[in-house]
């Protein structure tokens, strides 16, 4: 394409600049604005200092981290141990398995959720057949794990799997089969070349999905709100709450700074390692 | 081309290093390797040569493991590995593309298999030490393989696979991937390398002639699934068995003959055939298994042909009545293309002699000694 040249280079420029202004720039600013506004009046970190000191926050805080860190870590193992399996096992369908993991990334992370619900809620399919099963006597607990931490775990889990696996299927696609060989010839067994050759070179691909795996757990707001869960208050479930329970506007401002600022900082971490990996 | 091109290996036929009996790699209907038999004793370099799809990487993919035979037996030794997987049987591969494991540095490269038998940290550091000397590689054991060139990757690839001290060292076309210039270096480092470890037999499968006839001391000539020559380069070049060797194998003239019953003359006696070729009486040499009477092929070397203009001067001795159908300058050599009637011949002369104009009727005379009959099929 011709650049564009004369008085139409700087309306080109700045269309794209004006937009990203407008849509982005300009409701972020207001939603700053908002959490560093002073009750009464002018600008402080007083709805901060607020917000910080109660415990709610810490406590939302922490088990936000806790569920993204362990989503994460079953994401990379349940992902990897699938990623390996249709790259090296020839089985009928492993290419069409590896092209559904697409398909699967285009759904909304609620609708995981929603058929989490069916499955093993309250009155759910499993529920349903262990009760007609064993009678009422033996039940589990009258609540299903699925209104607590796992719930939420295994939901997410269900859903950012394919994040992690698509990546690595993009790296396993362009390791040389060959290595695999030689390192086997020079008396290395399967496991040994998993550890020593194939997983150091697929770092990189690890990274970018767990981190990736990481930001959208973190972030994550659908799943939970779809469930139902009560005792689970992620950031993102606190800033629902301030802001629509209790129209606390100022500090549902000020947690979403702080998880703005948390993704921002987990982005970085994430290009610096990238950036340091060999090659 | 000399007789044998260099150290002549151990006399270790009677324990061969490598001895592969019936072996058939089948898929479906397809054979892709059929009975194949090959014994290769310890410190002989073999080559596997053929086009592609002549199961040449096939066969050396089933000595390594990584093909499972449908038929057939691969013995190490005196040890049964036909059913053994590849980390048990301590074999050296070097591949085309040299797959270096990319985040290892050089030094790690060489010691992986090391490692892989757990030996002592000293005993490690000592023979990555020795075979980067050797590969001339020991300046750049702290690099990583994506800041080598080709040809220096190769050597690593080597280094690494002999570090092993395999008794066998397994060449899938490692030269393939290099410039012209690189690859006759690099031949020349591998002569030079087997001449420090003259026990280790080589297996190099390649699809060029010219690295075969230079680093083997035998040639396997590979056609379909089947071996269809085995012996030193120069016998296979002088006497090849069959057609397919002869045109495979330095591009040799393939004339139409008939053997002729009652041979004029005396030099049948001295154990050479008659045969007719376009009204002239040919005088050749017979190969093991060409028929004793009737239609065969008379095998002559472009160069071993010779350029006559006057037929006066041939007074005797094999000739044939040509006219020269083009001609070709080629800097070390020039190169005539003469129709004889029943077929046209290939001649290479010296680049000195003068370019005969197409068109120009000439004789085309060749010694018998250097010509051979052989079964047309």
């Amino acid at each position: 394409m011709r650049a564009p040249r004369g008085l139409w280079r700087p309306v080109v420029i700045a269309v794209p600049f004006a937009v990203l202004g407008v849509v982005f720039l300009y409701p972020l600013a207001l939603l700053a604005a908002e959490a560093f506004a002073n009750p009464g009046g002018g600008y402080g970190l007083g709805t901060f200092a607020a917000i910080l000191a109660g415990p709610a926050f810490h406590d939302a805080l922490l088990a936000t981290l806790r569920i993204a860190l362990t989503a994460t870590a079953v994401c990379l193992l349940l992902g990897s141990a699938l990623a390996l399996l249709v790259r090296f096992v020839a089985f009928r369908g492993a290419r069409t398995l590896a092209r559904m993991v697409d398909v699967y990334l285009a759904f909304p992370s609620f609708l995981v959720a929603l058929s989490l619900t069916f499955l093993y809620g309250n009155s759910g399919f499993v529920r349903s057949l262990w009760l007609s099963t064993f009678g009422f006597a033996a039940a589990p607990a009258a609540r299903s794990f699925l209104y607590g931490f796992w719930g939420v775990v295994l939901a997410e889990v269900t859903y950012y799997t394919p994040f992690v696996m698509r990546p690595l299927l993009a790296a396993l696609e362009v390791i040389d089969r060959s290595q695999l060989e030689v390192a086997s010839s020079l008396g290395e067994r399967p496991w040994g070349v998993l550890r020593r050759v194939l997983i150091p070179e697929l770092v990189p691909a690890l990274i970018a999905g767990g981190s990736l795996c990481l930001l959208l757990t973190m972030n994550e707001f659908g799943i939970i709100l779809v469930m139902g869960v009560k005792n689970v208050i992620t950031l993102p479930m606190m800033i629902y709450g301030k802001a629509i329970d209790e129209f606390d506007y100022p500090a549902a401002s000020a947690v979403a700074i702080c998880n703005v600022a948390l993704s921002l900082a987990l982005y970085f971490a994430y290009r610096q390692a990238l950036e340091r990996m060999p090659q | 081309m000399n007789e044998t091109p260099w150290a002549t290996p151990r006399d270790g036929l009677e324990s061969p290093q490598i001895r592969v009996q019936a072996l058939s790699v089948r898929y479906g209907d397809h054979a892709v390797l059929d009975r194949i038999d090959l014994s290769v004793a310890a410190g002989e370099v073999v080559v596997l040569l053929g086009a592609s799809g002549s199961g040449k990487t096939t066969l050396l993919r089933a000595i390594a493991g990584f093909t499972a035979p449908t038929g057939g037996r691969i013995a190490l030794g005196a040890t049964d590995v036909t059913r053994a997987p590849p980390y048990a049987r301590g074999l050296g591969l070097v591949v085309q593309n040299y797959a270096l494991f990319p985040h290892l540095r050089v030094a790690d490269n060489v010691a992986f298999g090391l490692r892989a038998r757990k030996l002592p940290r000293a005993q490690i550091e000592r023979t990555v030490a020795r075979f980067l000397e050797m590969t001339g590689m020991a300046a750049y054991a702290q690099r990583y393989p994506r800041e080598l060139s080709g040809g220096q990757q190769q050597r690593v690839a080597i280094a690494r696979a002999l570090a092993i001290e395999p008794p066998a060292l397994l060449l899938d076309e490692p030269l393939s991937a290099l410039d012209a210039p690189l690859r006759a270096e690099m031949l020349e480092e591998l002569r030079r390398l087997h001449a420090q470890l003259p026990n280790t037999a080589i297996v190099y499968v390649t699809h060029d002639q010219t690295e075969a006839i230079a680093i083997g001391h035998r040639i396997v000539l590979l056609h379909q699934g089947r071996i269809v020559a085995d012996g030193a380069p120069r016998h296979l070049h002088d006497a090849p068995p069959n057609r397919y060797t002869a045109e495979f194998f330095g591009q040799a003239n393939l004339l139409p003959a008939r053997i002729l019953d009652t041979p004029p003359g005396a030099d049948g006696a001295r154990g050479y055939v008659a045969v007719r070729i376009a009204d002239r009486t040919i005088w050749a040499r017979r190969s093991a298994d060409a028929p004793a009477s009737g239609e065969v092929l008379l095998c002559v070397r472009p160069h071993d042909l010779r350029l006559d203009a006057d037929p006066a001067a041939v007074s005797e001795g094999n000739r044939l009545d040509g006219v020269v159908r083009s001609s070709q300058w080629l800097g070390a050599s020039q190169r005539a293309v003469v129709d004889i009637g029943p077929a046209t011949v290939r001649v290479d002369r010296p680049a000195s002699a003068p370019l005969p104009a197409a068109g120009a009727r000439v004789q085309v005379t060749f010694a018998a000694e250097r010509a051979v009959l052989l079964a047309d099929r």
